[in-house]
């Protein structure tokens, strides 16, 4: 049976993906002459070498074992999640509603997390939040959305 | 002596009461974010970067140079605790700090390593001092051929120098180096890869990508593992003095570990991080007792925490002197000079003098205050890290997606942490190093006006680089470097090979 060490191997198919998409995406780009480059130059033959270190590291993956890793999905979505409630509340709302969605939903990734251990949490961090960006180093944030 | 001078003129302007207060409060903050796991010396920097825009240059400089060390500090701290690094460059202080504390000499470890830490930074200092001056005059004559081959080799020595896989690490910077391209291109004014969207024309905030790829990921990872939190013991004052024996065998691995971190710490691209490793693996090469590594030798703090101090101060060498920053704080750092409009470069110790010797002299009062603060108050530090990690992430990822925002004002840039994030995760887990990504990211830019001033002004002749003889010479190291790489992977390999047969 054909070795494969798998997540090497997924690890070349990543690098060879991301040096196609430079490789092939910079022909919408002037490529110019060696003596005036264009736009277009660098980054296409940085793909090009992205795209050869990827054919090497799958390459090298063959003849080994290995596993994929497993992927923690509870505090990859938990944390992520949560940053995207920042990005999307923090305009419409102010700080301390975003602050308190994203800490809550943060908490969802430990599984030991109490309702009343979030809602303390989260209340604390909003509070220290205030403290130290809005009155202390005065950055230009609203609190809430009414008010200044 | 004319370095008299400078030193007297530096120490001069550290002195005024603004500029001490505000390295003050730039090592105190600087060591409460690095105490936090998942917080490093760039988050903290650039969460801070916004502040400074009230204040003058010089003191906006020193007080963001006050957090980056400060972190570096404390970051040795999460690293003996609770065996999580506080910032990237004190993971290899985990390996044998971790085992010292749970064997209950926590105290010993955190002394010791101030002690290095305030001995790397001294000597980090003094090549400050004394190279600064020297490769200026050098780097006046350089042209886009030489700071071409400085960066190519600084990007190759990144990429390989620690790696077990240095493909791999290759790959990591061209990934870094091509994300680099996206935004205007700086000779047309082309906008490239900006997917449509209006914030990408200025390139991809890199704060963003760092705050993604370290911080983020760094939490994913620490709530996976590391949610239950081992007990914390009391720290001490008594509980801090080393053994006799451990006293004896702490200078050598010291001084060593200051050199590494000076030498790295001055090569663009190769910061602290690459400079701990290679200075612990040094320790564990040279010990006639390798085998007690891992397991709570001393050696295998003083050396790496010793290099990084040395390495943070050094990497203001390349910063100052030619403009590269030689991490990706430098680069945040850099940016702080520009926003004051001072631009750094050969051109900046003739030009303002001031504003570089006051620096260099405010690292060593800072470096003074910080052995304050981790000796007598290391009690204060160590209370913050007994609340539980469950309740110290959130806020830590709050900090992150506020410090963020304050830099560009910009919601989009924290949908790129998230994004980024996920990448860094993913990457991770396939067992890529993320430093040399960064490197590429900051370094890529200026490699490519080089290259195309460079063969515009040789009409397109790459041969040309070679035949001038600093590049020639730089380009010459990198080849070599490129080879012994090959090479001693193919053997690594070829022995692992037969080791399993």
């Amino acid at each position: 049976m054909l070795k494969v060490d798998a997540a090497e191997f997924a690890s070349g198919i990543i690098i060879f993906a991301i040096g196609c998409f430079f490789f092939f995406g910079a022909y919408d780009y002037r490529m110019g002459t060696m003596t005036r480059m264009g736009p277009g130059f660098v980054p296409h033959w940085l793909g090009a070498i992205g795209i050869f270190l990827g054919v090497i590291v799958s390459l090298s993956a063959l003849g080994r074992i290995g596993r994929l890793p497993r992927v923690a999905w509870r505090p990859v979505l938990a944390v992520l999640s949560a940053i995207g409630a920042f990005a999307l509340l923090l305009r419409p709302f102010g700080l301390i509603p975003a602050i308190l969605a994203t800490t809550a939903i943060s908490m969802l990734g430990n599984p030991k997390a109490t309702v009343l251990s979030v809602v303390v949490t989260s209340a604390l961090i909003a509070l220290l939040c205030w403290a130290i960006f809005i009155e202390a180093l005065t950055l230009p944030l609203r609190p809430f959305w009414f008010g200044r | 002596m004319e370095i008299l001078d400078h030193v007297a003129l530096g120490f001069q302007t550290a002195i005024s009461p603004t500029n001490l207060w505000f390295c003050f409060v730039g090592v105190f903050l600087g060591t409460l974010f690095g105490a936090l796991p998942g917080i490093g010396s760039l988050a903290a920097v650039s969460m801070l970067l916004p502040v400074t825009f009230y204040l003058e240059p010089t003191t906006a400089l020193v007080m963001l140079a006050g957090v980056y060390y400060g972190a570096e500090y404390g970051g040795s701290i999460a690293s003996i605790l609770l065996n999580l690094p506080g910032t990237p460059s004190n993971a290899v202080t985990c390996l044998d700090g971790y085992p010292m504390a749970q064997q209950g000499r926590a105290g010993v470890a955190l002394f010791s390593t101030t002690i290095a830490s305030f001995f790397g930074g001294t000597v980090g200092i003094i090549g400050l001092y004394t190279l600064a001056p020297l490769i200026v005059q050098w780097a006046l004559k350089f042209g886009p051929a030489e700071y071409f081959a400085v960066l190519l080799f600084g990007l190759v020595a990144a990429a390989t120098v620690t790696q077990d896989a240095p493909a791999k690490g290759l790959a990591m910077v061209v990934v870094g180096m091509s994300l680099g391209t996206v935004g205007a291109d700086l000779d047309s004014g082309v906008t490239r890869f900006d997917f449509g969207y209006f914030e990408l024309q200025e390139g991809i905030s890199f704060i963003a990508l760092a705050m993604g790829l370290f911080g983020v990921s760094e939490i994913i990872m620490s709530i996976a593992t590391n949610i239950d939190k081992p007990f914390i013991q009391k720290v001490t004052f008594r509980s801090m003095l080393p053994r006799r024996d451990e006293v004896m065998r702490s200078p050598g691995p010291m001084v060593r570990g200051a050199g590494i971190g000076a030498f790295f710490g001055a090569l663009p691209g190769t910061g602290p991080s690459i400079a701990t490793f290679i200075g612990y693996a040094v320790e564990k090469r040279l010990s006639k007792h390798p085998e007690r590594f891992g397991k709570g030798a001393i050696e295998g703090i003083m050396s790496p925490e010793s290099a990084n101090n040395a390495a943070v101060q050094a990497a203001f060498i390349p910063t100052m002197t030619l403009g590269i920053p030689g991490s990706a704080t430098m680069a945040v750092m850099m940016g702080a000079l520009l926003i004051h409009g001072i631009s750094p470069g050969p051109q900046l110790m003739g030009n303002n003098p001031e504003i570089f010797w006051g620096l260099a002299a405010s690292f060593w009062i800072g470096n003074v205050m910080l052995l304050v603060l981790n000796l007598p108050f290391i009690g204060l530090w160590v209370r913050l890290l007994q609340i539980p990690y469950g309740y110290l992430y959130p806020a830590v990822i709050c900090f992150i997606c506020i410090g963020t925002f304050s830099v560009r004002a910009s919601g989009f840039d924290v949908f790129l942490v998230l994004l980024f994030g996920m990448a860094g995760y993913v990457l991770r887990e396939l067992r890529f190093e993320l430093a040399p990504l960064l490197i590429g990211f900051i370094l890529g830019p200026m490699v490519e006006v080089n290259f195309k001033r460079a063969m515009l002004i040789y009409r397109g002749d790459i041969m040309t680089i070679a035949t001038r003889p600093i590049a020639g010479t730089l380009l010459a190291l990198t080849a070599l470097l490129l080879v012994w790489t090959v090479v001693s992977t193919m053997r690594r390999r070829r022995r692992s090979a037969t080791a399993a047969s």
